[in-house]
């Protein structure tokens, strides 16, 4: 046991600076949760006045509230597993290319839109999608009327939705990509030998291979499933589309933020990362128990 | 703030209070402290030069204040200067011995300035906003500066006091000054008219605006002979409520209602008559049918590009969009403002909001509070006195160029200055007789309109579109400032904490709401709805502290 120990302390000493990083960045700032259940004055600090649990009450007693939690819990549930099911399938589609110029442009390609910011994004979606943009001029040769993409509250939420998934499957895609080209080809002459075709390989040597990628990224993915997106929703919606397209950040973001009350909005990140920490143990605890897998 | 830089820097904010905050913990107010005490040492009751007139008068010792400010983006600085080292600098060395340090500049100055707050680093002399005074007030960190102030500010500086005395008492706690507040150009500023495209009005022979029924009829000529939606308004509706007070509603302000409670003007009943024209307005295609998802600037930009040809503004269309309107379009595609007609009859009585923005503050540890209302003292002084005291390149090196918005806290503005300048700029206009332009101020309006009416230069056509035209914003907003035609708001100084504490939550739900009616989604019934919901979400909690704070 020591030896082993003293072996491995170079790793250990590598693993170092970032465990202080995270500690210094992450844990300390953990103490500022208090201005939480404070009426925080920046010039007080942390002396400010105890509300006790006023803040959070404020906050749920709002009558919208409740619809952005429900908006800000379908948008990113619709986000995560369309950010799951898209690039994995691209991945596969992918993956069955033969000549390598036309994947690695293709990977190239879908890859992106994700370097670009929800602010510039933001602004080309804006105008393509338009009553006289790209996509409505298109559509309407096909005779289809104009569609409001960003000012109709029931289209709001899958323009958004369908929006982030293709912005973000291109990350997903060189994720899954890597990890099938460490599948071993082994694996897949046996399978020939046996006499299965391209569609029985994937389904029983491909997909369990990759099912561990999946559920880590599943996992981790659970854990912003109270972020809907607040860059994207906040650079693209308008008063019309509160109804739907209201989610939490943006919501706080009016009701606290704006107007630099901290308190308020430090209940809200502290009530957020609360339920995210819950779900993160809970998916854990399923990747084990239904799929038998440890991530850790 | 626009909308985009704020997303910018909203993960930033949240994060680096957090940090600031533990900062404070380890090095406990390094900031502006040591100096102070220098100046401690430094400073006597005699430090004075000519103690006989304080207002002005110069130090025998030098003092030092530190201050923080934001950058001035437009001002075009003489090579080597900047927003820390400038014209201004200089001259308050020279006339008063008294150094002026910069401690640092920010294009966020006020996310930037409650970092400072929180981890107690303070300048000496900084300006704040009304919640930033009343924190600081409470936490007990800037001085009390009624005594100073009384001693100190020159006769020229204690009439814009007076001038605007609702603001000055918005400074203080208890009777006592903290607050100095920086002003504003004046009243004048406030009125909002419907401006219409002059060479389509001229071309169908249209006459101005005398009812509500003769804009929209103007609307529906411009849509049958040019096409497209008649009138530009954006999504938050702020474009499009300034028509409000035609129907004698008041949105975004409190005002009396007949019985002496104050009350919100967005969800009374006049609300609910306008909101039923404009639906029938949309349906006939009048507002721009995609209004809901238009920004500001998606707005602005249908106006530049000519699709439209009226839209309800501020005084200040000339410079946005009106500028980029008469390069692109011609100068015959020039908009004039039209007073907005009353259902009622006559002329629509205009809002009137409380104007001031900001306050100078000064922290407890300063010892030299007084060296700050010299320099108020003499930015008063070179604004309106400065013509003829004072030669004409000292005046343009630190007035022109924008230079004179670069002080940061060191000005407190004259609020009838518009007022004034307006009066003698169209004088002057009128009788070419340039005696009556006093302030550096007249002069650039004089200069502009002059430019303007002869060469049509579009760089210039704000300042024409304001003061210098016939039918300029000004000459509108002077008759309505003279004949009393305005109501003013109640809620006259720092929000509410109460009201603050909803942030936009409760505008909100009216905008959304509103949107709504407009746009043919509920039929105008549904106003009570939104009223409802607005009361329960708070606007009954809030009405109730705006009555605490500003009831009689």
């Amino acid at each position: 046991m020591l030896k082993k120990l003293k072996q491995q302390s170079p790793y250990h000493l590598m693993l170092l600076p970032s465990i202080i990083l995270v500690f210094i960045f992450s844990y300390i700032p953990f103490y500022g949760l208090v201005i939480a259940f404070q009426k925080y004055n920046p010039g007080l600090g942390f002396n400010s006045p105890w509300v006790g649990w006023d803040n959070f009450e404020h906050v749920f007693n709002q009558p919208n509230f409740v619809r952005t939690i429900w908006n800000t819990l379908y948008m990113s549930a619709f986000k995560i597993i369309g950010g799951i099911v898209v690039p994995v399938v691209f991945a596969l589609l992918l993956n069955e290319v033969a000549r390598s110029a036309i994947k690695r442009t293709f990977q190239t390609l879908v890859y992106i839109p994700n370097f670009l910011s929800w602010v510039i994004m933001a602004g080309i979606l804006l105008d393509i999608l338009s009553s006289d943009g790209i996509v409505n001029s298109f559509l309407k040769l096909f005779g289809i009327g104009s569609i409001p993409f960003l000012g109709s509250p029931s289209i709001f939420p899958w323009t958004m939705i369908v929006s982030d998934i293709w912005k973000g499957f291109g990350f997903g895609t060189v994720v899954y990509l890597a990890a099938l080209t460490s599948i071993d080809p082994g694996l897949y002459e046996a399978a020939v030998i046996d006499g299965a075709k391209r569609w029985k390989q994937t389904l029983y040597i491909t997909l369990p291979l990759l099912m561990p990628t999946i559920v880590l990224m599943s996992v981790l993915s659970l854990g912003t499933v109270l972020n809907a997106g607040f860059d994207q929703i906040f650079n693209l919606y308008s008063p019309v589309v509160y109804q739907t397209g209201d989610i939490i950040d943006t919501y706080v973001y009016r009701l606290g933020i704006q107007q630099a009350q901290y308190s308020i909005s430090a209940a809200v990140g502290l009530f957020k990362s609360i339920i995210s920490c819950i779900l993160v143990g809970v998916s854990y605890i399923l990747a084990y128990k239904v799929a038998n897998y440890k991530i850790f | 703030m626009t909308k985009k830089k704020t997303a910018y820097f909203l993960s930033l904010c949240m994060s680096m209070v957090l940090l600031a905050a533990c900062s404070s913990n380890g090095s406990p107010g390094n900031g502006a402290n040591p100096t102070a005490a220098a100046n401690n040492n430094a400073t006597t009751v005699s430090n004075e030069v000519d103690s006989s007139d304080p207002a002005f008068s110069a130090y025998k010792d030098p003092v030092t204040i530190h201050t923080v400010t934001s950058e001035y983006p437009s001002a075009k600085y003489p090579e080597g200067d900047d927003i820390t080292n400038n014209v201004w600098i200089d001259r308050y060395k020279e006339k008063y011995n008294i150094n002026v340090v910069t401690d640092w500049v920010s294009d966020e100055y006020d996310t930037k300035l409650n970092l400072a707050i929180s981890s107690n680093e303070l300048p000496d002399v900084f300006r704040v906003n009304a919640s930033q005074l009343q924190q600081l007030t409470e936490a007990n960190m800037i001085l009390d500066l009624t005594d100073v102030f009384d001693k100190y500010a020159s006769d020229r500086l204690k009439g814009y006091m007076e001038a605007d005395a609702d603001s000055y008492e918005s400074g203080k706690k208890d009777g006592q000054l903290y607050g100095i507040p920086q002003l504003h150009w004046g009243l004048i500023d406030q009125p909002d008219f419907m401006w219409i495209r002059n060479d389509w009005k001229e071309e169908l022979g249209i006459k101005d605006p005398q009812t509500v029924e003769d804009l929209k009829n103007t609307a529906l000529k411009f849509m049958e002979k040019h096409g497209g939606y008649g009138i530009a308004v954006d999504q938050t509706l702020d474009y499009l409520n300034l028509l409000a007070v035609s129907w004698n509603a008041h949105p975004d302000m409190w005002l009396e209602d007949g019985s002496g409670k104050l009350v919100y003007g967005s969800v009374q009943p006049e609300m609910k008559d306008a909101l039923k024209e404009w639906a029938e307005w949309y349906k006939l295609g009048i507002i721009d049918p995609e209004f809901a998802i238009k920004d500001f600037s998606a707005m602005n930009a249908d106006v530049v590009a000519g699709k439209v040809g009226m839209q309800p503004y501020y005084q200040w269309w000339g410079y946005n969009p009106g500028v980029d309107t008469v390069s692109n379009l011609g100068k015959d595609a020039i908009f004039y403002p039209y007073q907005l007609p009353s259902i009622t009859g006559g002329e629509a009585k205009h809002s009137v909001f409380f104007a001031n923005g900001s306050y100078i503050v000064v922290n407890k540890s300063f010892k030299n509070p007084e060296a700050v209302i010299k320099l108020l003292n003499d930015y008063a002084y070179i604004v309106d006195e400065g013509v003829g005291k004072e030669s004409k390149e000292t005046l343009s090196s630190l007035l022109d160029n924008d230079l004179a918005h670069v002080v940061g806290a060191f000005r407190v503005l004259n609020p009838n200055s518009d007022y004034e300048q307006f009066e003698a700029v169209s004088a002057a206009l009128k009788s070419e007789d340039t005696s009556g332009l006093t302030t550096a101020g007249m002069w650039q309006k004089y200069n502009n309109s002059v430019e303007y009416i002869k060469n049509s230069t579009p760089s210039a056509v704000g300042d024409y579109l304001q003061q210098g035209a016939p039918r300029s914003a000004y000459s509108l907003s002077k008759q309505v400032l003279d004949s009393g035609n305005y109501i003013k708001t109640a809620l006259w100084g720092a929000t509410p904490e109460v009201l603050a504490g909803y942030g936009t939550t409760l505008d909100d739900i009216l905008t959304e709401g509103f949107t709504k009616i407009i746009m043919g989604a509920e039929n105008i019934d549904y106003f009570d709805t939104v009223v409802q919901n607005w009361k329960t979400a708070g606007g009954d909690d809030a009405t109730e502290a705006v009555n605490a704070a500003f009831g009689k």
